[in-house]
């Protein structure tokens, strides 16, 4: 049964670009941001959006730029202008905010709360602790990785979307490539991720965000934005292995040693989508840290 | 008559037009495109007003495809020194030009992010940066007047430096972010040497005879 409609819907204008915006709860409570991880959108929120709004909260979920229905992108990932859409979003509320974070989007909470400490309450990071080190580490062989990434780009902004035939074909897909997910949620995801187009659907994520230039950015750099954070932090990973749980538990150890605000807990049963996979874990391990740190 | 591509810096609200007529007026032997990039001189701004550090790679790419028999000597200038780096470690130019193009100031990762906060908080707090662009050819992106995060690592500087196959320049001026010791130190690592050149400024006309001279020579 798919999960419930989100109670209002909309869309913000801000930064230059246009944030469509999910809503669940009294309007007046307390904000929480929720921030999907790449190339998911903010429907991702549907089954854990009411169970915090339950808990007294205002859960807003935005599908990030060059996601759902938001505006387009013109190159890669946009790292600084999501963060940066996220932050003038949370003054739009009222801050401060709590910020729930998956994956990328849990990145990007962490990142917001240091840029920006006086918009953000409190963070709750789903495996959002970045890639793994070796991911961070500069290529064995810079040139031919950069004519790779280029010839890449190229590709992508010289090519229509590719079109799927159904959406049966788009779940396969990604079950291929999120092992774990539950079958209803791929095809949420799925339902709500794309778009029609001649000859079947097209994902609505804007390919351009994958267009990956080389950057300076590493381990170092990683833990220098961790250490900027000095809210409280849940930290939640899967106990299972998964794609995207790349990790080993001595990394993840070292990583959190650059975290200082944070606690974690490993949730078993779940993967790297911890939140559709054990939300009664989460939603009881958010309930305890708010319980523990203030709404 | 190889063409010139010419990467001027973030914030040079003239576009590329001044450095194309001072190349031409230097007597480049050959075409020189100087694009003005998102934002600056008649370009439309980025899109959502993103800027990021290698992001003008995106618009000039499809003027040096990867199959060009005679790519570009490609010449970056600033804070767009990374992106002519860029590619021509992607064996998109012939030879690279980089004017007070080196990145910099070099610092820790610590310093680095510090500074892209600040950075992001006083676009936060600048409602023209935030307000919708001007219409192209109106003037600077006001969005750009807080620059981009430069490459502000010396080892990356030193890595690219290492991987560039092709004939290097290194034009620098008193206006550059790096010290003659870290200069020396990333242009020792271009495999077959960099020329160096110092000028008086950072401007086209400046510029441009030495980048001349030196194809001349080539």
């Amino acid at each position: 049964m798919p999960p419930p409609e989100p109670d209002r819907s909309g869309f913000v204008e801000l930064n230059r670009t246009r944030l469509r915006v999910w809503d669940w709860g009294d309007p007046a409570a307390p904000p929480v941001i929720c921030v999907h991880g790449a190339y998911d959108h903010g429907r991702m929120w549907d089954g854990l959006a009411p169970e915090l709004a339950a808990l007294g909260y205002r859960v807003l979920a935005p599908d990030l730029r060059g996601h759902g229905d938001s505006g387009r992108l013109s190159s890669g990932a946009a790292w600084a202008a999501s963060a940066l859409d996220l932050a003038l979003l949370a003054r739009h509320l009222g801050p401060p905010v709590g910020l729930v974070g998956h994956s990328f989007g849990g990145g990007q909470a962490l990142y917001v709360a240091g840029v920006w400490p006086e918009l953000v309450r409190w963070v709750v990071n789903l495996d959002g602790l970045g890639p793994p080190p070796a991911a961070l580490s500069p290529p064995e062989d810079l040139a031919a990785t950069t004519a790779d990434l280029l010839a890449g780009a190229e590709r992508t902004l010289s090519r229509p979307p590719r079109v799927h035939p159904s959406a049966e074909a788009l779940v396969a897909r990604r079950r291929a490539v999120n092992v774990r997910m539950p079958d209803e949620w791929l095809e949420h995801l799925v339902r709500h991720g794309t778009r029609p187009a001649e000859g079947g659907l097209v994902w609505k994520a804007d390919p351009v965000f994958g267009a990956g230039l080389p950057a300076a950015f590493d381990l170092d750099a990683l833990h220098a934005e961790h250490e900027a954070v000095q809210a409280p932090v849940l930290v939640l990973t899967g106990g299972e292995h998964d794609t995207w749980s790349e990790m080993t538990d001595e990394e993840l150890a070292e990583r959190l040693t650059h975290l200082p605000t944070a606690r974690h807990h490993v949730v078993e049963g779940a993967g790297h989508y911890v939140h559709l996979e054990r939300p009664d874990v989460v939603v009881r391990e958010i309930r305890t840290f708010v319980g523990e740190v203030g709404p | 008559m190889t063409a010139l591509l010419v990467l001027h810096d973030v914030g040079d609200a003239e576009g590329g037009a001044r450095w194309r007529a001072a190349l031409e007026e230097a007597g480049w032997p050959g075409p020189v495109r100087a694009p003005d990039l998102p934002g600056h001189g008649r370009s439309p701004a980025a899109v959502g007003g993103s800027y990021e550090l290698a992001d003008p790679v995106l618009p000039v790419l499809p003027s040096v495809p990867a199959d060009d028999p005679d790519p570009p000597v490609v010449l970056g200038v600033g804070t767009n020194g990374w992106c002519a780096s860029v590619l021509a470690l992607g064996g998109r130019a012939s030879a690279l030009v980089l004017v007070d193009g080196l990145g910099g100031p070099y610092r820790p990762q610590a310093e680095a992010m510090a500074a892209e906060r600040l950075r992001l908080r006083a676009i936060a707090d600048d409602p023209a940066a935030l307000a919708p662009p001007p219409v192209p050819g109106d003037g600077l992106d006001p969005r750009l007047r807080h620059g981009v995060s430069p490459l502000g690592s010396r080892s990356m500087a030193e890595r690219s430096a290492g991987a560039t196959a092709v004939p290097v320049l290194l034009v620098e001026s008193p206006a550059s972010p790096v010290g003659a010791e870290d200069r020396a130190a990333v242009a020792a690592r271009y495999p077959a040497g960099a020329a160096v050149v110092e000028v008086d400024g950072p401007e086209p006309e400046l510029v441009a005879p030495a980048v001349v001279a030196w194809a001349a020579r080539r």
